[in-house]
């Protein structure tokens, strides 16, 4: 998994499943930017990728009672993100266009570096534009795989697939980004 | 193995997801393949580039955002989103629900004559006796009205004057009466301890008579005042008519009559001019289109204890009223039975009789023989003078 990856402690689980509210704001504090990140990647605005997040831990506070644990703490959450992401991207609520799809650059980036030069934000637009081209099913896949860094097990348990679906879902969607990002491979 | 198989597992091989013998497929397949390694490396940059792509982070201030979110809110906003959320929904719902309710209940008050009936009259008069001082018990009502002495040397003229008095005097009264409102508002204050007792027992019947009034014509906006006004008049026109009523007659029945004889002089020096002022006040709110001698009946027929709660009431539903009418004024006068009040209205009319006791059982027989008669109220223990209110319709 990208970024840090702590541990999932059953202990954690065990406080949030006790109501402690303190468990839970680790919780949020833990996984705030995975989640963020995931619904950002997806609907191409940080205001509705806000508003997807927190309702990710909303309804994960309100469902800690039925987690039975079979998943990381981490897999349930990008599962309720995934599905919210899903939902209103299908619902026409939060279809992402072109042009929202630029306001990906402006994202918050960690590190970033004041001194970046032309080429590489001009390759990160790209490489933004060209996830948000993707179909929604197979963004997701890439979404959850090549910037999140779930395996394909837990990918298709987030997202109820097979495993073969999965890799071939994510193998188009690699093929696609290749092609239009073939200015850009070194 | 085909370049085609072999380049649909190049993913799964970059993600070390592949089983060890598919590797190994694979793996023998771009040993001996260049561009299928050419295109494992051009997969393998743009993952690379992939994965150089800066993290999102959230928002500053997400994390209190969320927790704030996730606190359970108070009752009453939680009860509050259930009543009215979705506003669009639930308001407009709701408001056809009062609205439904509302006209429901005025259509109920509008088919129920008995809830009419009720809203026009008084609650029984409760028993003077709390109010009164127990040093003065109350005497009997009659010897009471009858034995007390005209005090003042304006009484007799009170007690005298009766409403067949011409228009012009009765002009004067009206402003007098008028004109008095605001100083009686003040006066109050300047009475004796042992006023409040008949203040307090004749108020329900100002209330009952302002009623009455404003079903007939609409209320001057003094006339409000004046009804807060009226019950030391209505004490005292009983006091003060009783005497002067035909035999027939029937005296202040105990519930009003109760004040003690002493405080009767008292109460009408307090009062001075007003009583008689205050005697033409319900007459002086009837419609302006009654004429002079529709007022001077009425105010024949109206004595001030009308204002009080009957002890007996009941429907007489006949079939022709101007026959009813015949055989009731035939009935009264045969049984020696007086007709204290009558209003005609377009369903029918009320009439309130002064029953004796003694004639009482036979007196309702008698209006079981003119028509249907039903009892709304029976006395359980008939006084002396039985006030029997009569709804006579058709």
């Amino acid at each position: 998994m990208r970024g840090e990856s702590p541990s999932e402690p059953k202990e954690l689980l065990d406080r949030l499943r006790a109501g402690e509210a303190r468990a839970f704001e680790e919780l949020v504090t833990t996984y705030q930017h995975r989640v963020f990140g995931v619904a950002a990647r997806m609907l191409g605005s940080s205001a509705e990728a806000e508003e997807v997040a927190q309702e990710t831990f909303l309804r994960a506070h309100r469902a800690l009672a039925d987690f039975r644990g079979e998943a990381k703490l981490s897999t349930w959450l990008y599962a309720i993100a995934s599905r919210l992401c899903l939902n209103r991207l299908a619902s026409g609520e939060g279809r992402m266009s072109r042009a929202r799809a630029e306001g990906l650059d402006r994202l918050p980036a960690a590190g970033g570096e004041p001194g970046a030069d032309l080429e590489r934000s001009e390759r990160e637009a790209a490489l933004h534009r060209a996830i948000a081209e993707l179909p929604e099913d197979r963004r997701i896949v890439v979404v959850l795989r090549d910037i999140e860094g779930l395996t394909y097990d837990e990918i298709a348990a987030a997202l109820s697939l097979e495993l073969n679906t999965v890799r071939s879902r994510l193998h188009r969607a690699r093929l696609d980004l290749k092609e239009k990002l073939e200015r850009f491979l070194p | 193995m085909t370049c085609a198989d072999n380049r649909l597992l190049h993913s799964a091989l970059l993600d070390g997801e592949l089983a060890p013998d598919e590797r190994a497929q694979v793996e023998a397949h771009l040993a001996t393949c260049a561009e299928c390694t050419a295109e494992l490396a051009a997969l393998a940059r743009t993952l690379s580039m992939i994965h150089a792509l800066p993290a999102a982070r959230a928002p500053h201030g997400f994390v209190d955002r969320v927790l704030e979110a996730a606190r359970p809110l108070p009752w009453h906003r939680r009860l509050g989103r259930r009543l009215f959320q979705p506003l669009r929904v639930k308001l407009p719902l709701e408001a056809a629900a009062i609205m439904l309710v509302a006209l429901g209940a005025v259509y109920v008050f509008q088919n129920t004559p008995e809830l009419q009936q009720a809203a026009r009259q008084e609650p029984p008069v409760s028993a003077p006796v709390p109010v009164s001082p127990p040093a003065t018990p109350a005497p009997p009502a009659v010897p009471a009205v009858r034995g007390t002495p005209a005090p003042s040397p304006s009484a007799p003229a009170e007690a005298h004057r009766t409403a067949e008095e011409d228009q012009a005097g009765k002009k004067k009264e009206r402003e007098a009466a008028l004109s008095d409102a605001p100083a009686k508002a003040e006066a109050p204050p300047s009475r004796p301890v042992t006023s409040p007792a008949p203040r307090l027992e004749a108020r329900p019947e100002a209330k009952l008579q302002s009623k009455v009034d404003a079903r007939k014509t609409p209320v001057a906006p003094e006339g409000r005042s004046d009804a807060r006004e009226a019950p030391p008049a209505a004490t005292n026109l009983m006091k003060d008519k009783a005497p002067s009523q035909s035999p027939a007659a029937p005296p202040a029945p105990p519930a009003a009559a109760a004040p003690p004889a002493d405080v009767a002089p008292e109460a009408r020096e307090k009062s001075g001019a007003r009583p008689q002022s205050e005697v033409s006040r319900p007459l002086d709110r009837v419609g302006p289109s009654e004429s002079s001698g529709d007022l001077s009946a009425r105010a024949r027929q109206v004595p001030a204890r009308l204002f009080v709660a009957p002890d007996a009431s009941g429907r007489l539903s006949v079939a022709d009223r101007a026959a009813a009418d015949r055989a009731l004024a035939d009935l009264g006068a045969r049984l020696g039975v007086t007709q204290a009040f009558r209003r005609d209205e377009p369903d029918g009319a009320i009439i309130e009789w002064i029953v004796p006791r003694e004639v009482y059982a036979e007196f309702v027989r008698g209006l079981a023989g003119i028509g249907r008669w039903t009892a709304d109220r029976e006395p359980a223990s008939p006084p002396a003078r039985v006030r029997l209110q009569v709804r006579v319709g058709s």
